[in-house]
């Protein structure tokens, strides 16, 4: 691996970062907060970190997979360290572990906040932390290959490297013009979602800070109480509206564009997703209303908005689903495990592994009666190769087994059981809020800095999906080291 | 501009390669392993399916590719791409025909029924390049520029040529003639000046209007015929070229030795007056009795690289004057000098230098790769806004690697020296060696558009240091 390679292609993107930082440093001149001076250091002091890695290192195009992992891990790690500095200058943390956390939720859009009290920041300090979720959304990395001239092959390697799913494949030949799609799709989208928020009567800044986290499938909130802080129906349909659309994969909105309308809604992934999301809002409504709420409307407005916040791993609260019915409690800790489509901003297992899995499942258990059949697995007439399965089965192996060993670290801070699984639950799947004490309206500021690093660092491997974080930590740095 | 790309073999994959650098490339190839691996290599879309499937092709978005070059193995996979792709409005169609039923011109069928404009055969080819090589051993290449006016010769300079250890200033080439290029034996390029001496077994490149070639004054020794040729391998390549050999009349003598017992048998069957041998060219004892030292060129067609080099290290060390062999991966390149292997094709490398010059883009009319992809000559349109326009070519300060070789304007041909300027709308020829093209570019072509130019900054900012 060639460090100065890496290094190079770091500074570049956190010139990118400092860049992006002109945009809350806007807000806050408008608003003349004091925070102006506080953007204006964090800018300086992310630009000139990234002319000084960039200039430590070379330019050059023919990146190998090493480099392309490391810089992709990397390059988050940094993005958040560098994205934390607003929050550490301005005062709002003294421990610099929490600005961290509160950066790294940001841009792995897992939207777990360490902030007790949201509406006493500023707004640049709001609209950045915003901000980051919508950057982590579509992926730094992404906007990095889209944005800059080509990288030759290994471009579509970093790409891989950070795009959401299993199954990883181009929609027009350029990788540079893939990237450029998929963020043009994102745009629209967030373009679309804000003048819908601001005609249902939420203000410009509430509008742009929501949806910065809706299409992010993010979940920070500019309020304490999230989402029910407004008590806006027409805002909480809307924004229900937006998270299933960015659930789903946006390879599937380039095809609807180019007039495939059909392929859109073939497209046996986005079935199984709209029908889940479906099942299990009936599920938790009437429950609700058997149990809860005793009216139709209630139930369905909470239940739905719950059950497309958790799966979408948004993590928005309409209520406190914490205070709901153990079953529903039990079942928003399922949730978390789902996520949405491969290929979109949400995070977690994805629906298309799942999918996959069961139809696995159910294959192993045909072979044992037809022991000689072929038999393929198939998502509607297309056949999952037998190398992306074993790759799905391995990754929710991975997923599991970093489920259940962070789980016990958590409860070593002692935690209660239920805490420890949702935070893990919660973090790892990019969702935000998990249960009891650290629920939908309880944050994760009383944790101990050990607890925040290691919450932190699952986002980061929930986000990367697991295998190019591992690659990273497990081969790399021990090599390098010994050779 | 789209490009559908079929068949990822080693012609796919080297033209995929090439061709993504300025265009979008789609390849379609059957095989689940080579796309795989195609994919991770470069920033080109891979299918994986069956090319001659309408299904696949429109997924590969054929209804805005502009050109499609088929070359799966299969001819009548090619032939049916093309087919479909014309209906569909391609502009350009190039199939890989093998066959030469279908490509002799005696077809029932025409090319253009068949939807193809550009038929290549890399086999036929590089049996047409070694055949050139057998007739003339020291002329390594000729090619023509400027609608044939100008004429470039690649000549292997022997020890006792009147030439060997001169400054180039100081060899009395005729007028209008210049050296542009000298390879030495190490492999190393030099886009020479006038103090550059040619030393023996350099491979030099001469560029001169063509009437100056129709006088022999390189005086290259005479073949003495009848010349023994021993061809290496009855495959594709081997067979054409013993039939070239054949057709040439009693000049040459031709073994063609092949391992396999039922190809030779069926080969000799094609053959009437070679002689067919079965036997391992890689076993000395072999070669020794069927005294292979005494033939006066060695072909290694075998179809196997290692084989190949082998073989003609060999013969090479038995005594045999010319030995040619046929390169298939151009990694191999890189050390072909360092053993001693300079006389080498590349049915791959000279497929892909065909389609090329088809599809180099606006005012360039001609590129021509030589010497394995290390040096390139090009011929183009100077456009006015070209950074090179109207200045002294010595006050330019173009790289050493980068040569003006000829200046055509009208019916003038110019071999330009340091105060000469150069004008829009001149045609030029430029040799420059492969890694330089990157500021061949920026010299030479024009900066159109404002995305362009506005993406060139970019590059700039980040390759600054």
């Amino acid at each position: 691996m060639r460090l100065n390679v890496v290094s190079h292609m770091l500074g570049i993107l956190l010139i990118f970062v400092g860049v992006f930082k002109i945009f809350p440093l806007v807000w806050s001149v408008y608003y003349k907060e004091q925070e102006v001076l506080v953007f204006l250091v964090c800018i300086i002091i992310t630009v000139l970190a990234g002319y000084l890695l960039r200039g430590l290192g070379s330019y050059k195009e023919d990146i190998n997979l090493k480099e392309s992992f490391a810089f992709v891990t990397f390059g988050w790690i940094l993005a958040a360290v560098f994205g934390s500095l607003p929050y550490y200058f301005s005062g709002v943390f003294i421990s610099f572990a929490d600005a961290f956390f509160e950066a790294m939720s940001g841009f792995t859009t897992t939207g777990a906040t360490v902030i007790d009290d949201v509406e006493v920041l500023g707004y640049g300090i709001l609209i950045w932390r915003s901000m980051t979720q919508w950057l982590g959304g579509m992926g730094i990395i992404a906007l990095f290959v889209a944005v800059l001239p080509r990288l030759g092959g290994g471009s579509s390697q970093l790409f891989r490297a950070e795009i959401p799913g299993p199954v990883k494949e181009k929609i027009v030949p350029r990788i540079a013009g893939t990237a450029k799609i998929l963020w043009g799709i994102y745009v629209f989208i967030s373009l679309l979602q804000v003048i819908l928020l601001r005609i249902s009567g939420l203000s410009f800044f509430d509008s742009i800070a929501h949806t910065f986290t809706t299409v992010a499938t993010g979940g920070f909130s500019t309020r304490s109480e999230s989402i029910a802080a407004f008590n806006n129906p027409a805002a909480e349909i809307i924004i229900i509206f937006f998270m299933i659309l960015v659930g789903i994969n946006f390879s599937l909105y380039f095809s609807l564009y180019r007039k495939n309308i059909k392929s859109f809604f073939k497209d046996y992934e986005f079935r199984f997703y709209l029908g889940f999301l479906f099942v299990f809002s009936l599920i938790v409504s009437i429950n609700l209303f058997f149990k809860e709420y005793y009216c139709i409307m209630e139930s369905l407005r909470y239940g739905v908005f719950q059950v497309v916040a958790i799966t979408t791993t948004t993590g928005f609260a309409t209520d406190n689903f914490d205070m709901w019915h153990p079953l529903l409690r039990g079942i928003m800790l399922f949730l978390m495990f789902s996520g949405g489509s491969g290929g979109s901003t949400s995070g977690s297992i994805k629906q298309i592994r799942l999918l996959v899995l069961l139809k696995v499942s159910i294959r192993e258990i045909n072979k044992l009666v037809h022991p000689r059949a072929v038999l393929p697995v198939r998502l509607g007439n297309k056949m999952v190769n037998e190398g992306v399965v074993l790759n799905i089965v391995a990754f929710v192996l991975l997923y599991i087994l970093i489920f259940i060993i962070s789980s016990l670290l958590m409860t070593s801070f002692g935690l209660d059981l239920v805490s420890s699984f949702s935070a893990v639950a919660a973090n790892l799947g990019n969702v935000g809020p998990g249960l009891n004490l650290v629920g939908p309206l309880e944050t994760y500021s009383f944790l101990p800095s050990a607890g925040k690093i290691l919450l932190s660092f699952l986002m980061l491997i929930g986000r990367l999906e697991i295998f190019t974080v591992m690659v990273v930590f497990l081969t790399l740095i021990p090599r390098s080291s010994s050779r | 501009m789209q490009v559908i790309i079929i068949g990822g073999g080693e012609v796919g994959t080297e033209l995929a390669s090439r061709i993504s650098k300025e265009h979008d490339v789609v390849v379609i190839e059957k095989n689940n392993q080579l796309a795989q691996k195609i994919n991770a290599s470069m920033d080109v879309m891979v299918i994986t399916g069956n090319g001659a499937s309408v299904r696949i092709l429109e997924k590969a978005g054929i209804n805005e590719a502009k050109l499609l070059i088929a070359v799966t193995e299969i001819d009548e996979v090619n032939i049916i791409a093309c087919m479909l792709a014309k209906n569909y409005g391609v502009l350009t169609t190039v199939a890989r025909i093998r066959n030469t039923e279908y490509a002799d011109g005696s077809q029932v069928l025409t090319n253009e029924q068949l939807g193809i404009d550009f038929i290549i055969n890399p086999e036929r080819v590089a049996a047409q390049e070694i055949a050139k090589m057998i007739r003339t051993p020291n002329v390594s290449e000729i090619e023509y520029y400027a609608d044939g006016k100008v004429q470039v010769l690649g000549y292997y300079m022997d020890e006792d040529s009147p030439y060997v250890n001169k400054r180039i200033q100081n060899m009395g080439l005729p007028d209008d003639c210049i050296v542009c290029a000298i390879v030495r034996q190490s492999g190393e390029v030099i886009i020479p000046s006038g103090n550059d001496k040619v030393k023996p077994d350099d491979e030099i490149y001469f560029l001169g209007k063509k009437e100056v070639f129709d006088t022999p004054f390189l005086n290259s020794k005479k073949n003495h015929y009848p010349q023994t040729v021993v061809i290496a391998g009855g495959g594709r390549v081997g067979l054409q070229l013993a039939e070239f050999l054949e057709n040439e009349g009693k000049k040459y003598i031709v073994k063609l030795v092949d391992v396999d017992k039922d190809r030779c048998e069926e080969i000799s069957t094609y053959l009437s007056r070679t002689l067919v041998l079965q036997g391992d060219v890689t076993d000395i004892a072999f070669l020794k009795d069927e005294e292979i030292a005494r033939a006066n060129v060695f072909v290694a067609v075998t179809g196997d690289d290692e084989v190949n080099l082998l073989s003609t290290l060999l013969a090479d060390h038995l005594g045999v004057k010319v030995t040619i062999s046929e390169v298939i991966r151009p990694d191999y390149n890189i050390i072909l000098n360092s053993i001693g292997i300079d006389r080498v094709v590349s049915p791959r490398l000279l497929t892909a230098a065909q389609i090329m010059k088809m599809i180099r883009k606006g005012d360039v009319i001609s590129l021509t790769i030589l010497k394995e992809d290390r040096v390139e000559v090009v011929e183009l349109i100077v456009s006015e806004k070209a950074s090179i326009c109207n200045k002294k070519l010595e006050d330019v300060n173009l790289p050493r690697g980068i040569l003006v070789a000829a200046i055509v304007r009208g019916d003038q041909i110019i071999i330009p020296s340091g105060y000469h300027k150069i004008h829009a709308g001149d045609r030029i020829i430029l040799f420059y060696v492969t890694e330089l093209s990157g500021e061949v570019d920026k010299y030479f072509s024009i900066e159109d558009s404002m995305v362009r130019s506005m993406g060139k900054a970019l590059k700039k900012f980040i390759r600054r240091k």
